[in-house]
């Protein structure tokens, strides 16, 4: 608790930073719709795959990166030394991700799914979906940002690491999304839900081995 | 088995006379397997000759999907028992891999061109091949970006086996939503009832073939970086003096 509570301390000091990814997010979406001509016909089709996407690079970009800063100011060499679990630790720093940055993204895909042209219903599910995943898609950005944390250019390699881990949260939660209009909460939701479980359980445990390794090894 | 070849020694001796066989026989068999593949057997119904192309394919994709596992298993050897030649040979599985993923995309393409008059469908095959290639890459982009080796074996092998536990993921999802999406049951349907015996023989003579020149290229990159890492450790016990002065000089 008390690690959790330093994490959302070092978010709320650090000025903002976590309106980026939201002001990424807005950019993203924008870009997408001037490119497209700002029509709703051609955009509402394709409205949920763009909104997915631009969900996954906020993260990655957003939260990637944020294990560095714990290297120099001696965190988690104290983190060993004091001989508490890095589990602890990558499960707080999640938490805290989770609170910080995945929440503010998600209550702001809800009206742009509406000004992309979905309907209230299918922004809703389009909203649900982002929600369910959101787990997958931060649990595997947190572990490429742990593989790279020795990196000093590791923004590309997070990419490569973690985008093909997300296809199947990406291909569940766009066809809850797209079937959630019609059916209400269906199987694919489950699914989702299942791959995003699955998702945590195995990158929070690979995060906090890859933190040790860093520290006994690096 | 594993724990009486994890003594580098006993493997070189191992390797030593395991390289030769793997050699000789991927040679004799893929030989025999071109004969066989490309003048003696027919051409398939509704194939053509196009079918020719399948002798180096599904080998192709046979040995990729067995380099990742190998991968995975030497880095859950590596992991538990932290023996860095488990590390050198999954490392040296990565780009045989890599190359052996990208032929079963290449022929696949070429295939397709034939049999389905299109070099490439999203279908659940091709899209779970593409995205093994994407992990094989970014397995090797760890190895290649990190200086300390040893932090860059233990990461590389933990997002190896996380990954050997998203394969069956990946791979049950794109056929799933090769179903919902595409809605077409089968492109390819070959019974196997009527798979005939000329054309058996120069599959399996390919399948055993690539599967021994797999192992030769990996054994030799292996016992390759033995041999490096025992002349860097013979270079510092026998010339430290001289190394330190030529540093010092300027």
């Amino acid at each position: 608790m008390s690690l959790l509570s330093r994490e959302l301390l070092l978010t709320r000091r650090l000025a903002g930073s976590w309106v980026f990814a939201l002001v990424f997010f807005a950019l993203f979406a924008s870009i997408c719709a001037i490119a497209l001509g700002g029509s709703r016909a051609v955009m509402a089709p394709i409205a949920p795959a763009l909104l997915w996407i631009a969900l996954i690079l906020s993260v990655l970009l957003a939260t990637g990166g944020s294990w560095q800063a714990s290297l120099p100011d001696g965190y988690l060499e104290q983190l060993r030394l004091s001989g508490r679990s890095f589990a602890g630790f990558a499960l707080s720093k999640a938490l805290a991700m989770a609170l910080t940055i995945i929440v503010p993204l998600l209550i702001a895909a809800f009206p742009v799914a509406i000004a992309f042209g979905q309907s209230a219903q299918a922004a809703l599910g389009l909203t649900l979906s982002l929600v369910l995943g959101s787990p997958a898609i931060l649990a595997y950005a947190l572990l490429a940002g742990a593989a790279t944390l020795r990196l000093s250019q590791g923004g590309m390699v997070i990419i490569l690491i973690s985008l093909p881990f997300l296809v199947p949260t990406l291909m569940f939660g766009l066809s809850f999304s797209q079937a959630y209009e019609r059916y209400g909460f269906n199987a694919d939701g489950l699914a989702l839900m299942g791959v995003s479980l699955i998702s945590v359980a195995a990158a929070i445990p690979a995060v906090a081995a890859i933190l040790q390794a860093t520290m006994e090894d690096g | 088995m594993i724990n009486w070849l994890s003594n580098p020694k006993r493997f070189e001796r191992f390797a030593g006379t395991a390289v030769p066989i793997c050699g000789w026989l991927a040679l004799v068999l893929i030989v025999t397997g071109f004969y066989f593949g490309l003048y003696a057997s027919p051409e398939a119904q509704g194939f053509g000759q196009g079918v020719r192309i399948m002798y180096v394919h599904v080998p192709s994709a046979w040995v990729a999907m067995a380099g990742y596992s190998a991968i995975a298993v030497m880095s859950f050897i590596s992991f538990i028992w932290r023996h860095p030649l488990a590390d050198r040979v999954a490392y040296n599985c990565a780009l045989p891999g890599t190359v052996f993923t990208a032929l079963a995309l290449i022929t696949g393409s070429l295939w397709g061109s034939q049999s389905w008059m299109t070099w490439w469908v999203w279908d659940g095959r091709n899209t779970s091949t593409l995205v093994l290639l994407f992990i094989y890459l970014g397995y090797i982009a760890i190895w290649s970006s990190m200086d300390n080796k040893k932090l860059a074996a233990r990461i590389a092998g933990i997002l190896a086996m996380v990954g050997a536990i998203n394969l069956p993921i990946i791979k049950f999802s794109v056929d799933w939503w090769d179903d919902v999406m595409h809605q077409k049951a089968s492109i390819l349907t070959t019974e196997s009832s009527n798979f005939p015996l000329s054309m058996l023989l120069p599959l399996m003579l390919m399948f055993f073939g690539v599967s021994f020149f797999f192992a030769w290229v990996v054994l030799r990159a292996v016992l390759r970086d033995i041999a490096i890492k025992r002349k860097d450790s013979a270079a510092k016990i026998n010339a430290p003096a001289t190394a330190t002065l030529t540093r010092m000089e300027p």
